[in-house]
Parts: structure tokens; sequence; C-alpha cells
């Protein structure tokens, strides 16, 4: 499955494993060149004592001889040092250049630059850059790191040279998140109210239940309970079967009222935090006609979804010698997941296996099947004769054709 | 397993081949000057030691005292040199924890594969999305401003995005780059010349020489002649066996440049061809170096024997004017011209941020831009742009509605942004439909999704925007009222 990251996974663990200080070995060298200093250090003061001692007895062979030993071992260690430190060093050398060959070089063979066929042009890198705002404001916008009063639209444009227009068509979103974010509902609510109908009730549920739980925190039983009765939005019973509903608010009111032990309600309003701002974002980039994922996102996921048809399509071509024959088509499908296809409807003509244009759209036959009209003229031999539908038996003359416009709500 | 028909995470990890490839580039350059320290350290601790076993080869107490000062200084090397690996040391393992990181980033990704987690997928995507914006803005924001971070880089600090992007490389050839193109300034380009100059000579680059003839060019054209031929001589001379044409071209600059200074400003406003000017060059010229101002010059020729065809010519040139008309008529001219003009300072630009990209073996090409090109490709239906800057006169609040409803299209080609880089690309390649369920025709031939229309027609009606019967509903291109009875229900195949 994916063998290549196991495979690069157990290289690096060569690389670095088996080493008590960590690392590939060099930071072994550096303990060892404590260690040498540490025994020079030692050595140094045996024979400085050793100098003193001889000042008093000259001639003393014992001192003589311990003299011999202290030349003796600053040698020793100093050698077993140098051959440590050139060993390990050697051994290092060869790590990286396994870890090279047998992990590295396996990586090679993706070229992307050889796919990257129609380049985006220099002029056009203004918009680009536009996109990058757009995506950065639309997920950013509600964990700035901001200070108390701090302009959201300034902030971007200072930290990520995001340009203004992207930016304050979402700051006020992001002053509301960051609002919901210190368990401050109001000016949410207040938004979600102005927007009134058009906005799903089911913000507004969020927003109350949220509310609710903030109060069972810090207010008491009573208030609660007061605010609970209260403020019960009409369209409680449509989300009273709800889950949420049932399994948190209502089982937690039940436990405050019997005196009960409350579950971590901390981590309660934080989930209900996130699906209230999943709902609120949602909610207000459909009314300012702002696209929920940012198209700069899609746009790349697709672009990643498809890589593997380019490369694909580069080797066969480049094995077969064959060109790309239509200019301003790919020659290949591209499969994308639902969520990346149905922008728009794609038919295609199915005598002619092309997809239909404004050129040549779509016919709709007696029969109710559809042709392309470069099909149907040829069917018809150019509308002078009544003709079989491919699909059924029902025949058809070119009266009886209407074009056809298919539209996605 | 495939959730979206996203590529498998080997392949993955092959498209980000440079994610491994610079931390192990700059593993290797840690560990040549972990090696050349040692190297030189060693032999020095080596001396050292010889001259302790010497001074106590002696045996007498004077010598031993030496001996111990000797043991001292070894010590106190030992130390500097411990500092120096440790930095070293450290360096590698912040290296490998990178490494380490990014081999974790690819595991989360196969993880959400095999663990089926659609959204943490999406996530995942969402992360790798960031990080090639990260990269965009690093390589091409414009030089920050007293102090502020590159964007690119804060972007990535603030998402905890550090340690999957060798930022620091990137921002580096930003800066250099950018002080190229905005400023105009050669030092930082210099300056990293310098510390590559084994990895230049081995793709036998030209980048020195240009950079040096750039340098040389910009000195003329700011009028200090001395200067200029003394960088001449000091940085250019030694490329006379790869490069005497540009360099026989470089003096002649200098002569030109003097020449036609003042017409030059002119010049590069108009943009005239130099056939044109050459009658008023030539005036000038003649009447110039007739003043004899080119001892200068002729002392320059002189001194270098390369030169020596130039230096006649421009003796012979002074005599007899022919020659002269003929030497404006010819094409050289326009090559001077060109080494005066803005774009060399692009192009030494592009041929800095080659050298640059290769030595870790970066993309050239931004990777979202790639990603971006291929993305629109393969969504691009004959369908984009087709409805782009129609927006309605009136302003009634059905039209607003269903102006809305139409926005709403959250096609990627069809936003504000993209549509403009959509025009030049191809379209998707579709062998199979793509549309919707139920789809009925009404008579005008717009064929819709029923469930959808009868939605619109439910909302009109209960936020009473729309007076409709309930059998009826409403099409929102035309605007036309049809009885549900119309609908005919359509076979596309």
């Amino acid at each position: 499955m994916a063998k290549l990251l196991g495979k690069l996974e157990a290289e690096f663990e060569k690389l670095t494993g088996g080493h008590e200080a960590g690392g590939s070995g060099l930071r072994q060298t550096l303990s060892d060149t404590q260690d040498l200093k540490q025994q020079l250090r030692k050595l140094k003061a045996h024979l400085n004592k050793n100098i003193q001692e001889r000042e008093g007895s000259p001639q003393d062979n014992k001192l003589m001889k311990k003299r011999a030993v202290i030349q003796d071992k600053v040698n020793k260690c100093y050698k077993v040092w140098d051959h440590a430190v050139k060993r390990q060093g050697k051994a290092v050398g060869l790590r990286y250049a396994c870890f090279r060959k047998d992990a590295l070089a396996q990586l090679k063979g993706a070229p992307l630059e050889e796919i990257y066929q129609h380049k985006i042009a220099p002029a056009n890198r203004a918009f680009v850059d536009r996109a990058i705002g757009f995506h950065i404001s639309r997920y950013n916008v509600g964990d700035l790191p901001l200070d108390e009063g701090a302009n959201i639209v300034q902030y971007l444009e200072t930290a990520y040279r995001v340009d203004r227009a992207a930016s304050e068509r979402l700051a006020p979103m992001g002053r509301m998140i960051h609002d919901l974010r210190r368990h401050e509902f109001d000016s949410c609510a207040a938004w979600a109210s102005d927007h009134g109908d058009s906005v799903t009730p089911r913000l507004q549920f969020e927003l109350f239940i949220l509310k609710a739980l903030q109060m069972v925190k810090v207010s008491g039983t009573t208030h609660t309970v007061k605010y609970l009765i209260d403020n019960v939005p009409q369209n409680l019973i449509t989300y009273s079967e709800d889950s949420t509903y049932k399994d948190v608010s209502a089982a937690l009111l039940a436990k405050m009222v019997l005196g009960h032990e409350l579950p971590d309600i901390d981590a309660i309003i934080q989930e209900r935090l996130q699906s209230c701002i999943r709902i609120f974002t949602h909610e207000f980039c459909a009314q300012n006609s702002l696209p929920f994922d940012s198209p700069l996102f899609l746009t790349v996921l697709s672009g990643i979804i498809s890589l593997q048809y380019f490369i694909k399509y580069n080797q066969i071509r480049a094995a077969s010698h064959v060109g790309w024959t239509t200019r301003d088509e790919l020659p290949f499908d591209v499969e994308l997941p639902d969520f990346l296809s149905h922008f728009h409807p794609i038919f295609i003509c199915p005598v002619l296996k092309e997809e239909t244009t404004s050129e040549n759209p779509p016919y709709s036959l007696s029969c109710h099947h559809i042709i392309s009209k470069k099909a149907l003229d040829r069917l018809s031999k150019n509308g002078n004769l009544s003709f079989k539908c491919p699909y059924c038996p029902v025949h058809t003359t070119m009266i009886k054709t209407k074009r056809v416009n298919f539209v996605i709500l | 397993m495939q959730l979206i028909n996203e590529p498998d995470t080997d392949f993955h990890l092959k498209l980000n081949e440079q994610l491994f490839h610079i931390p192990y580039v700059m593993l290797q350059r840690n560990y040549k000057r972990w090696n050349e320290c040692l190297h030189t350290e060693e032999s020095l601790l080596a001396d050292e030691l010889a001259q302790f076993n010497a001074l106590m080869n002696y045996k007498d107490l004077n010598n031993d005292k030496q001996a111990v000062s000797v043991l001292t200084k070894l010590i106190k090397r030992i130390d500097a040199f411990e500092k120096r690996i440790e930095k070293i040391a450290t360096h590698e393992m912040e290296l490998l924890d990178r490494i380490d990181h990014r081999i974790k980033f690819f595991k989360l990704l196969q993880q959400t594969k095999t663990e089926n987690d659609r959204s943490g997928l999406l996530q995942w995507y969402q992360q790798y999305t960031n990080l090639l914006i990260c990269d965009y803005l690093t390589r091409n924001s414009p030089l920050p401003q007293n102090n502020e971070m590159n964007p690119g880089e804060s972007f990535l600090l603030q998402h905890h995005l550090d340690k999957l992007l060798d930022h620091r490389v990137l921002v580096n050839a930003n800066k250099i780059s950018k002080e190229l193109t905005e400023h105009h300034d050669l030092t930082a380009l210099l300056n990293w010349v310098k510390e590559n100059n084994a990895h230049l000579g081995q793709r036998h680059s030209q980048l020195e020489f240009k950079a040096r003839f750039q340098e040389y060019i910009d000195v003329l054209k700011s009028g200090h002649h001395a200067k200029a031929i003394e960088c001449l001589q000091s940085h250019l001379l030694k490329f006379m066996s790869s490069n005497s044409k540009e360099i026989q071209t470089a003096c002649g600059l200098i002569v030109y440049i003097d020449t036609c200074a003042e017409l030059l400003r002119t010049d590069e406003q108009q943009d005239n061809s130099s056939a044109d000017l050459s009658k008023e060059y030539l005036h000038r010229f003649t009447t110039h170096v007739s003043k004899n101002k080119s001892a200068a010059y002729q002392h320059f020729f002189r001194c270098d024997s390369p030169f020596e065809s130039q230096s006649s010519f421009a003796k012979t040139s002074l005599n007899s004017l022919d020659t002269m008309a003929s030497f404006f008529n010819s094409t050289n001219l326009s090559e001077y011209m060109d080494l005066l003009k803005e774009e060399r300072w692009q192009q030494l630009n592009e041929l800095f941020l080659d050298e640059y990209y290769s030595l870790y073996g970066i993309s050239k090409d931004d990777p979202l831009l790639i990603y971006l090109s291929l993305g629109i490709s393969t969504l691009k239906t004959h369908a984009c742009l087709e409805h782009i800057g129609d927006s309605s006169g009136s302003h009634s609040i059905l039209d607003t509605t269903l102006h809305q409803q139409e926005h709403l299209n959250p096609c990627p080609v069809c936003s504000e942004n993209f549509a403009p880089l959509a025009k030049d690309l191809p379209y998707a390649h579709h062998t199979e439909s793509k549309l919707f369920d139920n789809p009925v025709m009404l008579p005008n031939g717009n064929v819709y999704d029923l469930k959808k229309l009868e939605q619109l027609a439910q909302k009109l009606r209960r936020k009473k925007i729309f007076p409709l019967q309930e059998y009826e509903i409403l099409d929102p291109i035309d605007k036309e009222v049809y009885s549900k009875s119309d609908y005919i229900t359509m076979y596309p195949t």
C-alpha cells in the first residue's frame, strides 16, 4: 500500500536509530570530546601535583614513574578519542550515503515540471494573489490572534498581504466567530435575526442551546431553567427530536435539577461551539454569495487528483510518440469526486460521444431522448428525412425536435 | 484505499521529494563542515600533543612546567572545538527533526486513508494547500520592510507548519532575488556566489560572469568610468576564455555609453529603433571623440591586447566618416542598447533562481501554480465562464433571489479570481454525462431537476416573493410561470 513510506521510515530509523545521544552519531563525537576534555583536565591536575611534589623531593623515583604514567595516559586518551571520532565520522558518512541510496533515490520520478504545459502567465499572478487572499481570509478569519478591538482587515493585510477586497467581505464573519469563541453570542444572534427567514432556523437553535449550556456553567439551575422557558425558540419542536437536544441539553438539565454531578461541561460547550461556528459560516457565506469552500482549495484538490492521470498520459505519450490532438481539451477523462463535479451540467451526445456546447447544443427528440445538433443533422440528412431515434423505435422529424438547455439549480 | 479518487501516499511522497531532498542536502553540507572542522583541529591538536611530548621527554622540572601550559592550551582548543561541533550536531538534530516531522505528516495521510476518514483526509489536504500557499508566498513576496516577516513565513508559523517547509532556504532565495529586481543590488548575490563557488563551477554556471557583467554595466550607467574599468579588469577579464565576445561588447559599451549618454535617456522612453537614431549618434560621436576625450579609452584599450582591433578601429573611425556610418548602421548598436535594458535584471534573477533551486533540488515553477493550472483544466467545462458578467438591470426581490441562486454556484473555475486564468487553459474531457436526477423539460426547452424546481417554487410561495398557485412553478431563467402538468420527463443518456 504505502511501500515507499514504510521504506522511508525504516531507512530514517537506520539513519538515526541506535544512538543514545540521538541523531546520526555526530552527537556521540561531542560527548567523546567532552570526555577527552575531562580526562585531560584531570591528568593536568595530576601533573601539576606531581611537579609540586618533585620540587620538594627531586630524586624520588616513585614520582618520576608516576609522571611517566601521566604522559602515557595523555597520549593514550588522545589516541582513543582520535580513533573513535574518526570511526564515527566515517560511519555517519556511510549512513548518509545509505539513506540517500535506499530512501531518497526511490522518491524520484514524479516530474511535476514536465506536466506543467499550460503555464499561468505572470500577468495573471495578481488573480492568484487575490485567490490566496480569499483562501486565507476564509479559513483563518475566526482564529486570528487578535488583541481586543484589533482590526481584522488590517491584521490580514500586514501579516499576509491579503487584499482588502477579500478580507473585507469576510471580516464581519470573523468578528462574530471571535465573539462566539469568547462566549459572547449576542452579535451572532443579532445577525441571525436580522437575516430572519433566509437563515436556517438551525442556527438560532444552536445559539439557543449554546447559551443555555453556558448558563449551566455560570449561572446555576434557576437562571438556566428560566432562560430555557422564556426563550424557547419557535422551532424547538422541529429539533426536539434531535439527538443533540435530547442527549445533551435535556439530560444535562435533568441532572442539574436532580443535583447530580455534571459531566465535563467545557468539552460539551466546545463541541457545540464548533458545530455552531460551522453552521454560521455556511449561512454567512450563503447570505453573502461567497463560496463555502475556497475556490483555491477545490482547484488545488482537483489538481492533485488529476496529476496521476497527467503523469500516466505523459508516460504513454513518450512511449508511443503520440501527440496531443485536441488543443483546447485535455486528452483524458479525470474522475473527480462528487463534490468536485456537478458544478455545471455536462451532456455527452450519445451519438457523437462529444460534449455539447453552445455551437453544438442538445436537442430533444419526440421520444424525449436527447442528442446533439450535429448528430441530429447527420441522422436527418440536414433535416430532410424523418429518422429513428438511436435509442428507441420512435421516428422523429425535424419539426418535432426541440433545443434543450440543462440548468443546475 | 481511495476516498475521493486521490493518489496514494507513495505518489504524494514522490511529488514531494524535495521535502526530503532539501534537508538531506543541508545535512550533507553540515557533515562536510564537521569533517572540515575535525580535519583542521585534529592536525593542530596533534601538533600540540607532539609539543607536549617533546617537552616531557626532557624529564626536568622546568620543561614539565611548560608542558603543563601546553596541555592547558590543548584543553582550551578542545573546548573551542567542542563548541563548534556542538553547533554542528545541534543543527543536524534540527534537520533530522524536520525529516521526522515530514514522515509523520505523510503517515497521517496514510492513516486517514486506512481509517476511511474522509473529513480527516480533506483536513490533510487543507494543510497541504496551506503548505503550497506558504511556499508560493515565501517565494514571491516583495522584500519586507522594517523588519516585517515574510508573509509566507509568518503564515507557516501561525499554522505550526514551519517544520514541513524549508522556509529559510526559500526566504533567502527570495531576498537575494528581490534585491536584484527591486533594488538592483548585487551584494547579496555576489556573496552567495562566493559561498557556492564549488556548486556553480560544477554546473559550469554563467552566473558569476553575468552578475559581474551587470555590476560593470551598472557602474558605467552611473557614470563612474574609472570604477567600471577597475571592475572590468579585476572581475571580468578572468572570463576571457569563455566569454570573449561579451567582454568585447563590454569594452565597446564604455565608448557607446559615453557618447550617447544623453540620448539614452530619451531613448529609453521612446524606444526608437537604432537606425533612426544612428545619424544623431554619428554626429555626437564624431564631435565628441574628436575633442580627443578618447585618450583615456585609448590608454585603456592599449593596455590589453585582445582589444587592439577595437582600438585601431576607434582610430580609423576618427578619420573615416564612412566607416563610422557603417558602424552605426550595423546591428552592433542594438546589442549595446540591449545591455542597458531593465530586462537584464530579470534575466539575471532567473539565472540565479535556476542555480539556487538546482542546488537544493527545488522545483523551478511554483508548485501551487502547477496544481492550479492542472486543477482548473480538470474542472473547466464548456458551460463555465458563460454567465459571468451578466447582472440583470432591475433589482426586484425576485431578481435578487434568483440571482443569488445562480451566483451560489460554487464552481471554482467561475469564481472571480480563477475565471481570468481559466480563459487560456484547456477544457476537461468528459466521456459521460453528468446531469441530475429526475430531469424534466419545461415547454421553453429548459431542463431542470424536478425536486429543485419545486423547492424554488415553494420558497417563492412561502416568502411571498412571487404569487404562485399550488400547481404552478416558476422558471428562474425566463421567469415564466408554468403548470406542473407541463413537465415533460426527459431521458438523457
